[in-house]
C-alpha cells in the first residue's frame, strides 16, 4: 500500500481534524474533504439512527483498488484518506470521511469526489436505518 | 467439496446467521452455488436474483468455477447515500 494513503474501517467515531491534518501536506495548495453524516430523514420517513456493516476484508481490498484508481486518475493527488465508521452511528456523525490534498484545487475535488463515489458504488458497506415510525429497513444505493 | 459462505446485512438476518456450509460436486460454478443454497435455505430463494457473489474478495460472474478453500460469500446490494442530481442533469 501507499504509505500517502490511509485507508481503514473503525467503530468508533471519526475524528475528522485529524485526518484533515494527516493529509496536509508541503506541496498540496488544496485539501478536499468530504464527510458523508448521518441524515435524519430518507424517502420522507424520519430516521432515528443508522448502522453499518461491511464485509471488512473485501472492503478494505476495495478501498485499495479505489486507491489505486484515484492516484490513477489524479496523478498528482498527494495523500489519500478513505476511512469508514461501522456499526451504530448517531445522527449528525460522519459515517464515511475522504479525504485528498492535490498541489491545486481542482484536482483535490476531483480526487475525492471520485473516491467517495466510487467508494458508494463498490465497496461491500450496508446501511440499516433505524425508523422514527417503528422497524427498521437495510436500505440500497440508487443508481442516480 | 465443502464451502463456507458469509452472509451480511439483510441476508444474515434472514437466514439468522453469519455463515452457512455447502456440499457441492468438484467442477461446481458459482450458479451451482446458487442454487444449491436456495434449495436448502428457503429464506434465501427469493433474493436469488439481486445478490452478489464475491469469490477469494472480488465479486464473481455465475459462471467462475469454485475451488476447496475459495472464500465465499454472498452480498446484498450495498448500501449508501445517493450520490443526487448529475451536474447539467435536467430538473
Amino acid at each position: 500500500m501507499n504509505a500517502d494513503d490511509r485507508l481503514e474501517l473503525t467503530r468508533a467515531p471519526i475524528d475528522v481534524g485529524a485526518l484533515y491534518a494527516w493529509a496536509t501536506h508541503a506541496g498540496a495548495g488544496g485539501v478536499a474533504l468530504f464527510s458523508g453524516t448521518a441524515r435524519d430523514v430518507h424517502e420522507g420517513q424520519s430516521v432515528l439512527s443508522l448502522e453499518y456493516e461491511a464485509y471488512d476484508e473485501m472492503a478494505l481490498a476495495s478501498f485499495r483498488e479505489l486507491a489505486r484508481a484515484t492516484r490513477a486518475r489524479v496523478p498528482d493527488l498527494k495523500k489519500l484518506a478513505i476511512v469508514h465508521r461501522l456499526g451504530p452511528v448517531p445522527i449528525g456523525e460522519a459515517s464515511v470521511v475522504v479525504v485528498a490534498s492535490c498541489p491545486h484545487r481542482a484536482e483535490a475535488f476531483l480526487a475525492c469526489r471520485f473516491a467517495i463515489d466510487e467508494l458508494k458504488k463498490s465497496a461491500p458497506i450496508w446501511k440499516k436505518e433505524k425508523l422514527g415510525e417503528g422497524g427498521e429497513r437495510w436500505v440500497e444505493n440508487k443508481p442516480s | 467439496m465443502e464451502l463456507e459462505v458469509r452472509l451480511f446485512a439483510g441476508l444474515r438476518e434472514a437466514l439468522g446467521r453469519d455463515k452457512v456450509s455447502v456440499r457441492l460436486p468438484e467442477g461446481a460454478r458459482v450458479a451451482d452455488l446458487v442454487a444449491q443454497l436456495a434449495r436448502e435455505h428457503a429464506p434465501l430463494a427469493p433474493h436469488v436474483g439481486r445478490f452478489a457473489v464475491a469469490v477469494n474478495l472480488a465479486v464473481a460472474s455465475r459462471e467462475q468455477g469454485l475451488r476447496a478453500g475459495d472464500e465465499v460469500a454472498l452480498l446484498p446490494p450495498v448500501g449508501g447515500g445517493a450520490p443526487g442530481r448529475p451536474e447539467g442533469a435536467p430538473r
